[in-house]
C-alpha cells in the first residue's frame, strides 16, 4: 500500500545486490490500491511477528550467517522489520579431573546473539524459507524460529529503577487511574 | 484497735456524711492548695474530622495522576540499550589509537590494476552465487505457487485447508552440522558451566 516498498528501494539503490525476480511482479502490480480492498485481511494467512535468532560461540560465523539470514528473508519478498544483537552471555566453563572437582581446565567462552525480525510471513512462504535457512546453517549455530514476545525486547534495555519504583508505588495506591 | 486508730489517723480527712446515702472518702494527706502543675506544650487531643469520601478519592487521584504524569515522562527519555561489547571499540585501542595509524601508501598503477582485476573476479564469482541461490529460491517459489493455483482451481476447500499456517512448524529449532563424526564411546569429563554475563541491576 505504501510506495516506499522494498522493491522500489531496491531499484533506486541498485538492482545487482538484491536481484531478485520477485522486483518484475512488483513493477506489474498496481502501486495504489484503495484502503476498503484489504478490509477483511490477508487472503493467505499470515504468522504473527516471528523472531529468527541465531547463537553460537563463533562471532565471525554468527555474524556473517545473520546477515546471510537477513539478505535471504529480503530476497524472498519476506518484510524484515528489524535486526539487532544482544549482549552476549559469558560462561566460565571449568572441566574437573576425574573423580574430583579439582579443575582442570578453565575456559572463558561467550555466546553470540543476534536476531532478525520478520513481519507478516505467509504460511505458504514460511515452510520454504525455513528449509533455506537450514541448508545455509553453519558448523557450530543453532537458529531458534519463535514468536516475538515483549520480554525479547526488554532484555536490550537497561532496566530504569525510578521507573520500576514509580511503577510500584502507582500499584499500590491501587493500579492506573482510568480516564 | 489500735489498728484502727492508726488508719483512723493518717485518715483524718474523712468527711462527714452531708446527705443520706453519700459517703465522701478521700486518700490526700495534705490538703488541696492552689498548685501551679508543669507547663504541657501539646494541646488536648483533636476530633479527627470525618473526611468526605470524596474528597479522600480525589486526594488519592491527584497522586495517581501525578505519578503517571512522572511515568511518562520517564518513558518518552528512550531507554538505554545494553552495550554490545562485541560492537564497542575497546577503550585501550581507542587510547592507542595514535599509535596505531598507519602511514598513507602510495600504490602503484600496476598493483591498482591488479587489485581491481582481483575486485572484480571477486565480485563476478559472489555474483554468480547470489544469482544460483535466487534461481534456486524462485524455481521452489513458482512450482509452489503453481501447484496451490492449480489446486484453488480443482477445490477451493482443499486450498483453503493447505493454505492454513502450521502450528506445529513455529517455535522452530535447528542445530548446524558437526565437523566430526561423534568418537565411538567417548567419555565426556565432568564439568560445570558458569554464567558469568553481568547483571544489570
Amino acid at each position: 500500500m505504501t510506495l516506499f516498498t522494498f522493491g522500489v528501494l531496491r531499484r533506486c539503490v541498485g538492482a545487482v545486490k538484491h536481484c531478485s525476480l520477485s522486483t518484475t511482479a512488483l513493477r506489474s502490480r498496481v502501486q495504489f490500491e484503495p484502503p476498503y480492498l484489504d478490509a477483511s485481511g490477508p487472503e493467505i494467512p499470515e504468522y504473527p511477528q516471528l523472531n529468527v535468532q541465531v547463537k553460537g560461540y563463533d562471532f565471525t560465523v554468527v555474524e556473517h550467517y545473520a546477515k546471510w539470514v537477513h539478505n535471504t528473508a529480503l530476497n524472498m519478498g519476506i518484510d524484515v522489520e528489524d535486526s539487532w544483537a544482544t549482549p552476549c552471555e559469558k560462561y566460565r566453563i571449568q572441566t574437573f579431573k576425574p573423580k574430583s572437582t579439582n579443575v582442570e581446565a578453565d575456559y572463558h567462552l561467550q555466546e553470540y546473539d543476534r536476531t532478525v525480525q520478520l513481519a507478516d510471513l505467509p504460511s505458504v512462504v514460511a515452510p520454504l524459507f525455513l528449509e533455506v535457512i537450514q541448508a545455509g546453517l553453519p558448523t557450530g549455530v543453532e537458529i531458534s524460529v519463535h514468536p516475538h514476545q515483549p520480554e525479547h525486547s526488554q532484555i536490550r534495555y537497561i532496566p530504569d529503577l525510578e521507573l520500576k519504583t514509580l511503577q510500584l508505588q502507582l500499584h499500590e495506591l491501587g493500579g492506573p487511574s482510568k480516564k | 484497735m489500735s489498728l484502727l486508730n492508726n488508719i483512723l489517723s493518717s485518715v483524718y480527712r474523712v468527711c462527714v456524711p452531708g446527705v443520706l446515702g453519700q459517703r465522701n472518702i478521700g486518700t490526700a494527706t495534705t490538703p488541696l492548695y492552689f498548685k501551679l502543675t508543669q507547663v504541657v506544650g501539646g494541646e488536648p487531643l483533636k476530633k479527627k474530622k470525618r473526611l468526605d469520601p470524596q474528597i479522600i478519592r480525589q486526594r488519592e487521584e491527584r497522586k495517581k495522576r501525578k505519578i503517571e504524569k512522572q511515568i511518562r515522562r520517564l518513558e518518552k527519555n528512550a531507554g538505554q540499550l545494553k552495550p554490545v561489547d562485541e560492537l564497542e571499540v575497546p577503550r585501550a585501542i581507542i587510547k592507542e589509537i595514535d599509535i596505531r595509524k598507519k602511514p598513507v601508501v602510495t600504490i602503484s598503477g600496476e598493483e591498482m590494476d591488479k587489485r581491481a582485476a582481483l575486485n572484480k573476479a571477486w565480485s563476478a564469482y559472489k555474483y554468480q552465487q547470489h544469482r544460483a541461490e535466487v534461481t534456486m529460491i524462485d524455481q521452489a517459489a513458482t512450482a509452489r505457487e503453481r501447484a496451490l493455483e492449480e489446486l484453488r482451481e480443482e477445490s477451493e476447500e482443499l486450498w483453503l485447508e493447505a493454505v492454513q499456517i502450521d502450528p506445529t512448524l513455529i517455535p522452530f529449532k535447528a542445530k548446524g552440522p558437526v565437523l566430526t563424526p561423534p568418537i565411538p564411546e567417548y567419555k565426556s569429563p565432568d564439568g560445570e558451566y558458569i554464567n558469568v554475563t553481568r547483571i544489570w541491576e
